[in-house]
């Protein structure tokens, strides 16, 4: 065979050509530059431990209950999807467990976990069935006042954390609280002998998990009214802050009472519900041992999209839960009794009433999606490693957040113009998940039609 | 008013002595492990002297300091196993014996704390 001979024209030509699509091919698969760190070092800690740790125990981490791919919660469609060896079936695996930690049937079917709130002396006979409560915005919604709540761990300090608002051991405080998880749900058997079921979380593991908890969601309440344009939405945010008198509760949509009392606990009745099913055979008596029926508020902002509600997954819908303010079970609770303001009931919505404060409930959580999804792209489209999360998972759970957006909004009928950029939004998201090489540029068009959403839904 | 009136309703709802549900996981965390409390809103030592007639005992810090605490009849008393890797359980005023080692939460401000305690709750080492 000759050799090339490159004084030839053609032959070096042929070589340039081949050189330069061997480049192009290259620079097409390559993906982006690693992408540089950005944020907390402490949350990016905390997050790992979270999803990741299972602290000893019996295979559960944090993240077995509080999903990152289904908004930090476990509901029944989406346990349905789990593998039959997933952890959060412990007690359908593992024989030391198979009584007296879990109702595998409540689980499946309602989403329900198993809570020894009034001690452990009595499992077979005393424990609560309640829901998993999201964890967004916990930074402005577990503080309460030391000077108007009793109980206090101090008296600077009081915060509220769980259903009943009693949940971790110790300071009770959010970092206190995974110390009282570990215990409640890692163990491996129900003796729970700390250094033999489970460890204890380290002092540096509660700062870090703290630091990430306290990093999820909003930052900052909001600050109603907001400009909102759908009509039915607008209505909906007056009548929550007048007749409907939630603002109440959840001022700002928020977890916290109004004039500074910070969040709180209140019986609502919720417990006072018909239950057709029997599926809520044990009385949770709320806060304290015995307790004095008062649950803990949560924030509304996070509500349309974190179903089912209430501490028990009692009502499936957002409609249905602002309904349930109509209720008798309600109007005559404690806390409907002393909304009465001297009226006969302390709330009466018509229907198109509670359709319009549900409204008002979709449309801010699409709006919060939006925000976090300004978030997430934002690191995609700047390739850095948000507080440790590669751009190429954050992408991942971009998508879930603005299949939540689109969710609440067609749910309610609501801003099909912004639903059509959302789901625009979607394609680009899922095409920069697919093709690492164009990420940045995705991220950054996926932006633009996310905002552009965002403009139609609030002025 | 109204909101004050509001908080006066939660107030009077919420029983004066509310003992916090979840903090009963308190049971299994060793003595000197709970989260923000351990030598902070509690103290650590061993049991001088026991009353069980009023409830009260003395208890000596390892800085040699010794405290007074009162109110044990009505507060939890959790027999501390870990160290024999053994299941940690509710106990008794008996379990409070001279020589153990003791973690007491007490009520109140570790800044306004003297050496006379209200107990909170107390956990007591037993190593059988």
């Amino acid at each position: 065979m000759k050799p090339l001979n490159l004084k030839h024209p053609a032959a070096l030509i042929g070589l340039i050509a081949l050189l330069g699509l061997i480049t192009l091919i290259t620079l097409f698969f390559r993906g982006p530059p690693e992408p540089t760190p950005a944020g907390d070092p402490l949350v990016a800690k905390g997050r790992d431990l979270f999803f990741k740790e299972t602290f000893n125990g019996n295979g559960r981490t944090c993240g077995t209950c509080h999903r990152a791919e289904n908004n930090l919660i476990i509901d029944a469609a989406f346990i349905a999807t789990l593998p039959n060896n997933d952890p959060l079936f412990i007690a359908e695996i593992n024989p030391d467990l198979n009584k007296n930690f879990e109702d595998p049937k409540l689980m499946r079917k309602r989403g329900l976990i198993l809570e020894n709130q009034d001690g452990f002396e009595d499992l077979a006979g005393n424990f609560n069935m309640r829901g998993v409560p999201h964890v967004f915005s916990q930074r402005i919604s577990i503080d309460s006042n030391p000077r108007v709540r009793t109980g206090c761990i101090s008296d600077t300090k009081c915060p509220r954390t769980g259903w009943s608002g009693d949940g971790a051991p110790g300071s009770r405080d959010l970092k206190a609280f995974a110390t009282g998880a570990v215990t409640q749900h890692f163990t491996k058997t129900t003796d729970r002998k700390p250094g033999v079921d489970f460890r204890l979380p380290t002092e540096e593991e509660l700062v870090a998990l703290e630091a990430f908890q306290l990093s999820l969601g909003r930052q900052a309440e909001l600050k109603l009214p907001l400009p909102l344009k759908s009509p039915e939405a607008i209505k909906g945010q007056e009548i929550f802050n007048t007749t409907g008198k939630c603002l109440r509760c959840h001022a700002n949509a928020g977890a916290n009472v109004p004039g500074g009392g910070g969040n709180s606990n209140f019986n609502t009745g919720v417990e006072d519900l018909p239950d057709p099913t029997g599926d809520f055979s044990e009385v949770d008596d709320g806060l304290g041992s015995p307790g004095d029926g008062t649950f803990n508020t949560p924030s509304l902002v996070e509500a349309a999209d974190t179903g089912p509600f209430f501490h028990n997954n009692s009502v499936d819908t957002i409609e249905g839960a602002v309904a349930f303010y109509n209720s008798d079970a309600f109007n005559n609770s404690p806390s409907g009794q002393f909304l009465r303001d001297g009226a006969d009931r302390a709330i009466a919505l018509d229907g198109t009433q509670v359709k319009a404060v549900a409204a008002f409930l979709r449309a801010i959580n699409a709006l919060d999606n939006i925000r976090e999804l300004n978030n997430l792209l934002g690191a995609v489209a700047a390739n850095v490693l948000l507080a440790g999360e590669h751009p190429a998972d954050v992408v991942k759970r971009a998508v879930n957040d603005i299949d939540d957006a689109i969710m609440v909004l067609q749910e309610g009928g609501l801003h099909p113009d912004a639903v059509q950029q959302l789901q625009e939004a979607r394609g680009l998201t899922v095409e920069a998940d697919t093709s690492p090489s164009s990420r940045i540029k995705l991220a950054k068009q996926a932006l633009e039609a996310i905002n552009e959403a965002k403009s139609l839904i609030l002025g | 008013m109204l909101t004050r009136l509001f908080f006066l309703g939660v107030l009077l709802a919420l029983p004066a002595s509310a003992l916090f549900a979840q903090y009963t996981t308190e049971e299994f965390v060793p003595i000197g492990a709970s989260p923000g409390v351990s030598n902070i809103y509690s103290i650590i030592g061993k049991i001088a002297t026991v009353n069980q007639e009023n409830g009260s005992l003395t208890v000596s810090d390892s800085s040699g300091v010794t405290y007074l605490v009162t109110n044990l009849k009505g507060v939890s008393i959790w027999l501390d196993r870990s160290k024999v890797k053994g299941k940690n359980e509710v106990g008794s005023l008996a379990d409070l014996q001279p020589g153990r080692t003791v973690e007491v939460k007490y009520k109140g401000d570790p800044a306004t704390r003297g050496t006379s305690l209200t107990a909170d709750w107390v956990k007591v080492e037993v190593t059988s």
